[in-house]
């Protein structure tokens, strides 16, 4: 058995040298957790990763943006709200974006904020960028021998996000997010089951091509028809996509 | 690597290994034992520390990352006022405001909140509450219900910006024409001006005192809670907080089957790994059976564990032991254990346990009965109770209501995990140090296990980071015991979360259907419950929780008329083995359980009658002057004596908190329960009257002992056991109202077998009224010495001669008829150096021939949102009789944490298996409790009896806030918007699947 190894590259190079001998980089707070079934861990902090800027509309978060980082700068109260959801202030302080994206499953908060946002990941090296939609469906291959360095996404004119939970900060059983943008584009994301939130494309485009309201919220009911687990059943999940999306339809307009 | 970093405002360097976490280090190589392990995943933040003056978990933090930076504990943050000849810096105000607000409680999550706290105001010194909650949000507190906490940051707050704050002294008086007691048994109260209440301002509960309590100057009084200093400052004070030289780390292997027979198991590689010292499994430990339940002598209810057995009873049970050099070793080691199991027929659901084909969980031969258990037929208990004749009563009734009820599998999520250390002292006697609510019986129910007499046993309670029943369970200790017999070495070992959830016991699941004759008046005529309890793998507690399940809900509702002289009572009850983790002992034991089914139901009926559920309640309640219905009939196994309801309280509750709550102006109101702008949404109000026990009459049994020392300070030893309640500071409290000191000349410690008096531990809400009794008994004679040495004393100084009976204790002092005093300390060095010496010491113990109950009114608001089924509670209000209130901080925090324990339960807490045994929950992320920033407003109010049992009229208060949020929350739902759910917790899903049904 070889020893664990901590390392800290102090350059691109050194990071892809690491990362193709297997070693994950990035995402400690996770890691630290389970790092028996793990041989090392990055440390990539010394990349420069932590920046936050926002240019023409677009919001550009270096992957070790610490969740508390973002909350105290954006202005959106519906991504304030998400990122209390995610996590307490101790694990927000610690916590990255791209960490937290990378462990997420289908009922984070936050990685549908994020998907919902139409966010895109900027990968080196080979600065190469990805929507994090492809992203989820292949997140051990998108980032296979790379790493995540920035997110970006253009600023919503509007985020709206709700949760259906047993509790307030329990984690969600359905939840809903919605992003509009100046030009009338709306994208919407559901979440609450599996291993991902996903995007309700045909939702958006009915929306676009004019559809009623009501007609848009089905996506939402059909996307969610055979989400049954634990903690619900399809027939609820379904029903209550539907609800909060046309609830959150009718606020949006 | 080379690790350098500032700790505490000092730089170090230390080789650690790469994958080290940022915990371990600080834990056990820099010995900082502020620093707790409540986690491994983050959840709980017991963990916390700044990290370049941020709260960060360190649980999952590598070492590694703080590489260059300041990490922060609460090591370094206040000092004791007092230590010697050297000034010290003294508290810090946040620890300070801690301590007074009484925002401390088991005290294991208060490192973490102190830090977070320090953080929030050294970067915002005016935070408003829904910023302090937000600091704490990370930060899992299962004592408090934040109320105090959240206090505490605001008071400190205000101290550092230089402004003065209230003094904490006085409760907030309830106004006295709510109440329709007579003038005879009702107090007096305190100058009416009260201030707006919020949780800003609000520290003292509202609190209704009997006339009685007003002479007493320390009882009633809301005294910092004696452990708090340490607490606070994060002293080694847990069982896990020490070093020993050469320790041992242990670990179980678990099984992965919910029922099989190990038919082979292969030791060899885990052995010959490196480091390890031992590992056992059934083939090398004696073959004794016991129960792991920790309860008097005998045990009341069956033997079925064994350390280790050749088979396993469900996921999780017992396969192996490993002790090592490490942690790491031994998890590794555990992967080494080659096991062939025969994988046997598992029973999952408790309805299956008895069908005539199922398989027999129990087989083996060393199997003991108690009572009516039955392993042939996975039949733990067995309970059968006919008070009066429920069968006339349901012939005489104008109606009859039937309901099924059910209430899931839950944790008692104490903070700091079971955690014990055992090692040989130079007597060669076994010393077991442990985080135990029942010391006493862990030592005498080990001794045979263990193959050594009780008095080769010593086990000491340092202190515990909550228990709620859970460490009312011999449940670690025999493991850590066999493998320092094993190795001769100390043994060290702490249950991770996971192994809570898995691997402890949780509360009984049950299913409960309700039938109750009434008449179309309101009267009820007969009143039935037959319940299915599911003990899981191994039978402890299984017969005296579902017991109480009877014993407590089943008695509050008698009948009004002929059939309160004569109530007509039936209780019926199958506790069965099934292949889940054991259930055991969780506050309220059993309560909670029946008065979700019981409340719920008599909400259905008072609806039905048209009747308003608070009148309908009340007019069958029991009240003062009538014999418990269930003394008679049942007693915890033994034998039953009638007992009667001395005092009771619950009209007044019921008056006060409907006052508080504005429930005239809410129930039935239909505009209130509309929300502007979100016809969506329905506001619902609803209640629950419940009572619990205070201990268990003719069995519970207390101890406490008294010595003066030379400076007329006492030293008081009681096996009673502190789990965070706060039972030390009201058990010295009483002491020191008896010898008439102030609260800090009694020097508490509980417990160690080898040198504080026997008491039964701390569960059925027996300590303040059992062992503070003992503690008044031992004063008394105390007392007594120092009177007739004081007597003499003064004769001697000339004038006429005094006798004892003429003398009184107060202010330190013994006070003669004239009004000449002599100091305690001149009293102390007297009797200990100077003429007729003697060490003036007392010793008492008591039992009690009745367990006189609480009452309480709950109340509970809620928002339901009528589409998708979710329920935000917005507010919950407990009105408590619970006798005289000793201290009424450590007495509000009871009520506001076990509410909001008690809110789990109703909402959000459960425990789920899948089709082969395995649990769901195995961490916070998945069981969900309450933090800070997402809790309702919490209320308490305390309506003051004198229980005549007990020298200062007390009666007890741990127990009973689990009892009634759940069905007064369901109760409120089904006002909201007509959703009646009788499964529990209140899902969004079972709202919206009633309110699907009632379109």
């Amino acid at each position: 058995m070889t020893a664990f190894k901590y390392l800290r590259p102090e350059s691109e190079e050194e990071a892809v040298t690491l990362l193709k001998q297997g070693m994950p980089g990035g995402g400690e707070t996770w890691l630290a957790s389970h790092r028996k079934q793990i041989p090392g861990v990055l440390d990539l902090n010394k990349l420069g990763l932590d920046q936050i800027k926002e240019s023409e509309g677009v919001v550009y978060l270096g992957a070790a943006v610490r969740l508390q980082r973002l909350l105290e700068y954006t202005s959106s109260e519906a991504l304030k709200r998400v990122l209390k959801l995610e996590m307490g202030w101790n694990l927000r302080n610690q916590a990255t974006i791209a960490g937290v994206l990378s462990a997420s499953d289908g009922r984070s908060p936050l990685a549908l904020a994020i998907l919902t946002l139409d966010a895109q990941l900027h990968i080196d090296p080979g600065d190469s960028t990805l929507s994090v939609d492809e992203f989820l469906s292949d997140r051990e291959g998108a980032v296979k021998d790379r790493y995540i360095t920035q997110l970006s996404y253009a600023s919503p004119a509007q985020l709206l996000y709700a949760q259906v939970a047993r509790a307030p900060r329990d984690r969600p059983i359905v939840s809903l997010a919605l992003a509009s943008r100046d030009q009338g584009d709306i994208q919407i994301g559901l979440g609450g089951y599996g291993d991902r939130p996903i995007r309700l494309h045909g939702a958006e485009k009915a929306l676009q091509a004019g559809a009623d309201l009501e007609t848009v919220a089905e996506y939402a009911r059909v996307a969610y028809q055979d989400a049954e687990d634990s903690w619900a059943s399809g027939a609820y999940r379904s029903d209550v996509a539907a609800v909060l999306l046309l609830r959150m339809l009718r606020e949006e307009k | 690597m080379l690790l350098s970093f500032e700790l505490n405002q000092s730089q170090v360097q230390i080789e650690i290994p790469e994958d080290m976490i940022l915990l371990t280090l600080l834990r056990e190589e820099f010995g900082l034992f502020g620093v707790k392990h409540g986690c491994e995943t983050g959840e709980c933040g017991a963990c916390t520390v700044l990290l370049d003056s941020e709260p960060v978990n360190a649980c999952v933090m590598f070492a590694a990352q703080v590489e260059g930076r300041s990490v922060t504990t609460i090591e370094s943050i206040g000092q004791h006022s007092e230590k010697g000849w050297k000034p010290t810096q003294g508290l810090h105000p946040i620890q300070q405001a801690f301590i007074e607000t009484g925002a401390i409680q088991c005290g294991f999550c208060t490192p973490a909140m102190v830090l977070a706290a320090k953080s929030l105001l050294d970067s915002n010194p005016s935070p408003t509450e829904a910023e302090v909650r937000d600091a704490f949000s990370g930060i899992l507190c299962r004592c408090t219900g934040y109320v105090k906490p959240v206090q505490a940051v605001l008071r400190a707050a205000a101290i550092l910006r230089g402004e003065q704050v209230e003094p904490i002294e006085g409760p907030i008086p309830v106004p006295d024409e709510l109440f329709q007691t007579s003038e005879e048994d009702l107090g007096e109260t305190a100058p009416v001006d009260a201030p707006d209440i919020q949780t800003q301002i609000q520290v003292m509960p509202q609190i209704r005192i009997t006339k009685k309590t007003g002479p007493w100057k320390v009882v009633g009084q809301p005294e910092p809670k004696v452990d708090a200093e340490k607490l606070v400052q994060g002293k080694p004070a847990f069982a896990g907080d020490i070093e020993m030289r050469g320790m041992l780390f242990a670990k179980v292997l678990h099984s992965p089957h919910a029922h099989a027979l190990i038919k082979k198991i292969d030791t060899t590689s885990a052995k010959a790994l490196p480091g390890v010292a031992a590992v056992l499994t059934w083939e090398d430990l004696p073959r004794v059976v016991y129960s792991t339940a920790g309860q008097s002598d005998p045990i009341p209810g069956p033997l079925d564990s064994f350390s280790l057995d050749k088979k396993v009873r469900f996921v999780g049970d017992r396969v192996a032991f490993v002790a090592a050099e490490t942690e790491d070793i031994a998890n590794e080691a555990l992967e080494l254990i080659e096991v062939e199991y025969e994988i046997l027929p598992a029973i999952l659901d408790p309805s299956e346990a008895q069908e005539p084909d199922a398989v027999v969980i129990h087989d083996e031969p060393e199997y003991v009965d108690f009572a009516d258990s039955d392993a042939a037929k996975n039949l733990a208990a067995h309970i059968h109770i006919d008070i009066g004749d429920a069968d006339k009563g349901f012939e005489e009734a104008d109606l009859v209501f039937e309901g099924s009820y059910s209430v899931p599998k839950v944790q008692q999520a104490h903070i700091e995990p079971h955690v014990v250390v055992t090692y040989w002292d130079e007597d060669d006697r076994l010393v077991i140090r442990t985080s135990t609510q029942v010391p006493f019986h862990v030592r005498r129910q080990l001794a045979p296990v263990l193959g050594l007499p009780v008095k080769k046993i010593r086990v000491i309670k340092p202190r515990i980071g909550g228990g709620f029943g859970g460490k009312q369970e011999v449940l670690v200790e025999d493991v850590a015991a066999h493998l320092s017999i094993a190795t001769g070495r100390p043994v060290r070992y702490e249950y991770t979360r996971a192994e809570e959830f898995f691997a402890s016991r949780s509360r009984h699941p049950m299913q409960l259907q309700m039938r109750t004759g009434v008449k179309k008046d309101g009267t009820i005529t007969a009143n039935e419950m037959v319940v299915l309890s599911d003990t899981g793998a191994y039978g402890c507690h299984a017969l005296t929780v579902t017991g109480n399940t009877g014993h407590k809900s089943m008695a509050l509702y008698v009948g009004d008329g002929p059939y309160r002289e004569s109530p007509n009572i039936r209780f019926v009850a199958d506790i069965v083995y099934t292949n889940t983790p054991p259930s055991g002992a969780y506050r309220g034991y059993g309560v909670p359980q029946g008065y979700w089914a019981v409340e719920r139901h008599m909400e259905e009926i008072a609806r039905n009658l048209e009747i308003d559920p608070l009148e309908f309640r009340l007019r069958n309640a029991l009240r003062a002057g009538e014999l418990h219905p269930f003394s008679t009939a049942w007693s915890e196994g033994r034998e039953p004596r009638p007992e009667t309801i001395v005092t009771c309280g619950l009209e007044d509750c019921a008056a006060s908190g409907a006052e508080a709550v504005d429930w005239s102006q809410k129930f039935g109101n239909a505009s209130w329960h509309e929300v502007p702008g979100q016809p969506h949404l329905a506001r619902g109000i609803g209640v629950a009257l419940v009572m619990q026990g205070t201990a268990i009459p003719y069995l519970d049994m207390g101890g406490a002992s008294i010595k003066i020392n030379d400076d007329g300070s006492f030293n008081l030893l009681v096996g009673a056991t502190d789990l965070g309640t706060g039972s030390d500071t009201v058990l010295a409290q009483q002491a020191a109202e008896v010898l008439g000191v102030p609260l800090e000349n009694i020097i508490i410690y509980s417990s160690d077998t080898d040198f504080t008096p026997f008491d039964k531990g701390a569960y059925a809400s027996s300590t303040t009224y059992i062992s503070g009794y003992a503690v008044v008994r031992a004063a008394e004679q105390v007392a007594d010495r120092i009177r007739i040495r004081a007597a003499r004393m003064m004769s001697e100084d000339g004038g006429e001669p005094i006798s004892h009976i003429q003398i009184d204790l107060g202010d330190g002092c013994a006070w003669g008829p004239s009004g000449q005093s002599i100091t305690l300390a001149e009293i102390a060095l007297d009797a200990l150096h100077r003429q007729d010496q003697e060490q003036i010491m007392g010793v008492g113990s008591y039992v009690s021939p009745v367990s006189p109950p609480p009452f309480a009114a709950q109340f509970a608001e809620v928002t339901v949102d009528r589409q998708t089924g979710e329920v935000t509670v917005e507010r919950l209000l407990m009105a408590v009789d619970a006798g005289v209130i000793v201290n009424p901080l450590t007495a509000s925090g009871q009520v506001e944490g076990g509410m909001t324990q008690a809110l789990g339960y109703a909402v959000c807490e459960e425990m789920l298996y899948d089709d082969l045994g395995r649990p769901r929950e195995k961490d916070f992320r998945d069981y969900h409790i309450f933090y800070a920033d997402e809790m309702p407003e919490l209320e308490t109010i305390f309506i003051e009896t004198f229980e005549p049992s007990h020298p200062y009229g007390v009666k007890a208060v741990a127990e009973i806030p689990m009892d009634g949020v759940a069905p007064a929350v369901g109760n409120a739902v089904l006002d909201a918007c007509g959703a009646s759910v009788n499964q529990a917790p209140v899902t969004p899903e079972r709202v919206w699947e009633q309110l699907r049904k009632s379109v």
